[in-house]
């Protein structure tokens, strides 16, 4: 099997890169709901399974360095926690070939905040200070 | 059973094996959903529940009472939240501005919770939102959220069997659907 295959295998890293201090707290270590929260029916990820810590964070230096954020965290999750609520993994490689969406988000505010909150839920926060590299 | 990762570098495989050891919060069993007409005429909640309790509740009365000890803390976090974000793409993944109306709301909203809960975490969201979350453990946790609009948007996991979802209607007091639904988290997880 292909790790950058059109198709998004269930045992496979997605990372989501953290930007704002408000999504994560260090004193439960958890990753919080809003970071996975959708902007405009998308949650970006990227594909990091056999990827060295280093190789993960300069992908996430990079995503920083395009929005002008500094990169804090990131928060890893098995695709299988994604389509276990219903959700699609979309690979979308044009700025870089490990980069997909979550997508499939039900249109209700309500309904998109718990599926967050689940995904939140089964994702291990990694702080970029704490990071062993 | 974890599937074959075969394909998988040492390294990662041990890493994914951890990322399944983690704590599961599948809901498993019946599914019951339930839209109810509440206060106002776009109320409206849904319940998963596979407990021996599950129920209907109308979203009906609303609770008024003086603002919490915690309220000025939870003020200047929340200016400090739309000093940070009030520009566009403030999460580095396109986000929208946290816009002052959508402060001013979170605002009202602070001052309508009872000083019975304890204090939220405030928590801006991508598409110009601000949630209040109450966290207990990854299976027990409830957050509302407002824009600038007149809704409160609420989700809760309550537990391994339960969640809830809904809108309540924006109006000069607190939910008591939402307030029963808090309070009941703190009260199950540690005699609140």
């Amino acid at each position: 099997m292909d790790i950058k295959s059109d198709s998004v295998s269930e045992i496979e890293v997605l990372t989501r890169f953290i930007f704002s201090t408000s999504h994560f707290t260090r004193k439960d270590s958890r990753i919080k709901y809003a970071a996975f929260m959708p902007y405009k029916g998308k949650t970006s990820v990227f594909r990091t399974s056999n990827l060295s810590y280093r190789e993960i964070w300069n992908i996430g230096e990079a995503v920083g360095d395009t929005s002008g954020r500094s990169l804090k965290a990131r928060g890893d999750i098995l695709a299988e926690n994604v389509y276990e609520q219903d959700l699609k993994v979309e690979p979308s490689t044009s700025w870089h070939h490990l980069h997909a969406d979550i997508t499939g988000w039900p249109s209700e505010r309500a309904k998109t905040k718990l599926i967050a909150m689940k995904l939140a839920s089964k994702a291990k926060l990694i702080l970029k200070s704490s990071d062993p590299q | 059973m974890e599937p074959a990762i075969d394909f998988l570098t040492t390294d990662s495989q041990t890493y994914i094996s951890n990322l399944y050891s983690t704590d599961r919060t599948d809901i498993e069993g019946a599914y019951s959903l339930s839209y109810l007409s509440g206060t106002g005429e776009e109320s409206y909640f849904g319940e998963k529940d596979t407990g021996p309790n599950g129920n209907n509740k109308e979203s009906t009365s609303i609770l008024h009472m003086d603002k919490a000890d915690w309220y000025d803390e939870a003020v200047s976090e929340l200016t400090e939240i739309l000093k940070e974000c009030g520009s566009e793409n403030w999460d580095g993944h396109g986000s929208l501005p946290i816009s002052y109306g959508t402060y001013s709301k979170a605002r009202e909203l602070l001052k309508l919770i009872p000083q019975s809960l304890p204090k939220p975490s405030i928590v801006p969201e991508p598409e110009n939102e601000i949630g209040f979350e109450w966290w207990i453990d990854p299976k027990t946790s409830f957050v509302i959220s407002v824009k600038d609009d007149d809704k409160i948007t609420f989700a809760g996991l309550l537990g391994k069997n339960r969640e809830i979802w809904g809108v309540e209607v924006f109006e000069d007091s607190f939910p008591q659907l939402i307030y029963e639904n808090v309070k009941r988290l703190f009260s199950q997880s540690n005699g609140y």
